[in-house]
């Protein structure tokens, strides 16, 4: 019986020897981390994001964001592999920056320049002069912004710059209202006057005129 | 002869070109408030077309308000030219009266006239010209019934030549008379014509055509042949000529 028990132990050992001798040999990816292009994509998503420039380049940013989500996927297991993908991420949310910052400026200055044109219907460099010129000094600056590549400052300033055309537009109506009415009431005032006029010059040209 | 004819074109044109510049300068439409008011209007267009709608708006008022100015002022203008209009019609009466001897035949009459009168005159040196005209008018309503004396006493005044029984002239031929100048208003006034130059516009419509400007009343000429129509039906023939 002691025996036995004693048999049993010495197949269990040589059961775990030989279970240990053959375990697979774990693999560590030495190759230092793309901490740098992974810091740059993920700054570069977010100034997209927040911008919104997704929108104006479609395109562009799905490829980005398909290399990034690869990269991601081995990043720290095959760091080789994730910043070739990382690589190829960057150029497409540049790509995605310029295109949508051109798109997206150009969209403002149409809005700017339709707000522009509704405040010269209304005369509004004369008749809002501070609104209209506060409007001017903005879309010089988004012009020069953009000429700089300062995007982002320009679609700011381009907006502003609609927003205060849009003011000069609406104070100038207003205004243009009330001169018109203030016109119309003198025109006929003017007019009644002149009728009243006459025809007392008619009465009084008479030899021995006048009825009380 | 050319150059006689020539004399009389260019006078002729100076003489319309002064009475056309007289007439224009006695316009009420030359009211100074009124042509301001103009000017004002012509601004506030000129603001509106640049734009300066503030400006526009501050000159349509002030139009407006020299507009009304100049209303008011040529309807209080009216008004006096209504009420001295007035007053001579009551003066011309109050003078028909005193020269028929209305003070003696119609007293009462003559009294509240005369009173009238001077209240036509002090209200119009007050400037309150409907006052004066109600008055003048209370005048002229009163003197209505005083007939003309049949006798042409003191005056010079024109006597119907008899041309038949006891019928009126048909035609009149105006004199010319230094002192008081003949008239429509006048002639209508004679008794003979029709005693009452209220009645001076019957005359001017039948003599349209032989004045020099038929729309002029006041100019009549001398030597002028009148035709007076009858204006109640009252039998006329003949032409009238004073008494030598």
């Amino acid at each position: 019986m002691r025996s036995n028990k004693l048999l049993l132990l010495c197949a269990m050992v040589a059961m775990l020897a030989i279970s240990c001798a053959t375990a697979p040999p774990v693999v560590v990816d030495t190759s230092p981390k793309p901490e740098a292009e992974m810091a740059k994509a993920t700054e570069q998503r977010a100034y997209i994001k927040e911008n919104g420039l997704d929108t104006y380049a479609p395109d562009s940013f799905k490829t980005a964001e398909d290399y990034f989500a690869a990269a991601n996927k081995v990043y720290g297991t095959d760091n080789v592999k994730s910043k070739e993908l990382l690589d190829l991420a960057l150029p497409q949310y540049e790509q995605t920056v310029t295109t949508g910052f051109t798109k997206k400026v150009a969209e403002k200055k149409a809005v700017a320049d339709t707000s522009k044109s509704k405040a010269d219907e209304q005369k509004a460099k004369v008749a809002a002069k501070d609104s209209y010129a506060a409007a001017d000094t903005a879309y010089a600056k988004a012009v020069a912004d953009a000429a700089a590549g300062q995007y982002a400052s320009s679609v700011a300033s381009y907006q502003e710059a609609a927003m205060k055309y849009e003011e000069a537009a609406t104070i100038a109506a207003a205004a243009r209202v009330q001169a018109q009415a203030a016109l119309d009431s003198a025109n006929a005032s003017l007019q009644s006057t002149a009728d009243r006029l006459k025809a007392i010059d008619t009465e009084m040209a008479a030899p021995q005129g006048g009825t009380p | 002869m050319r150059h006689a004819h020539k004399t009389w074109l260019i006078l002729g044109a100076l003489l319309v070109l002064g009475t056309v510049t007289a007439f224009g300068q006695n316009s009420l439409t030359d009211n100074p408030n009124y042509r301001k008011a103009l000017d004002m209007q012509r601004m506030a267009q000129q603001s509106y077309d640049s734009g300066d709608y503030q400006k526009a708006t501050e000159y349509s008022k002030q139009a407006e308000e020299l507009s009304r100015i100049a209303l008011s002022e040529s309807e209080i203008q009216r008004m006096r030219w209504m009420a001295n209009s007035y007053k001579n019609r009551a003066a011309e009466r109050i003078a028909f009266g005193e020269k028929n001897h209305a003070a003696t035949r119609y007293p009462d009459i003559w009294t509240q006239a005369k009173a009238s009168y001077a209240v036509a005159q002090q209200t119009f040196d007050a400037k309150a010209y409907q006052a004066s005209v109600d008055a003048s008018t209370k005048v002229i309503d009163l003197m209505a019934g005083v007939e003309p004396e049949q006798k042409a006493a003191a005056a010079p005044a024109p006597v119907a030549k008899p041309v038949a029984s006891k019928a009126l002239p048909a035609v009149y031929e105006v004199r010319l008379i230094e002192s008081a100048r003949d008239c429509f208003w006048r002639i209508a006034e004679y008794p003979f014509v029709y005693g009452d130059p209220w009645k001076w516009r019957l005359l001017y419509e039948a003599n349209k055509d032989k004045l020099p400007d038929p729309s002029n009343p006041d100019l009549v000429l001398p030597g002028m042949l009148i035709t007076i129509p009858s204006a109640s039906g009252e039998v006329r023939q003949g032409t009238w000529a004073p008494t030598p």
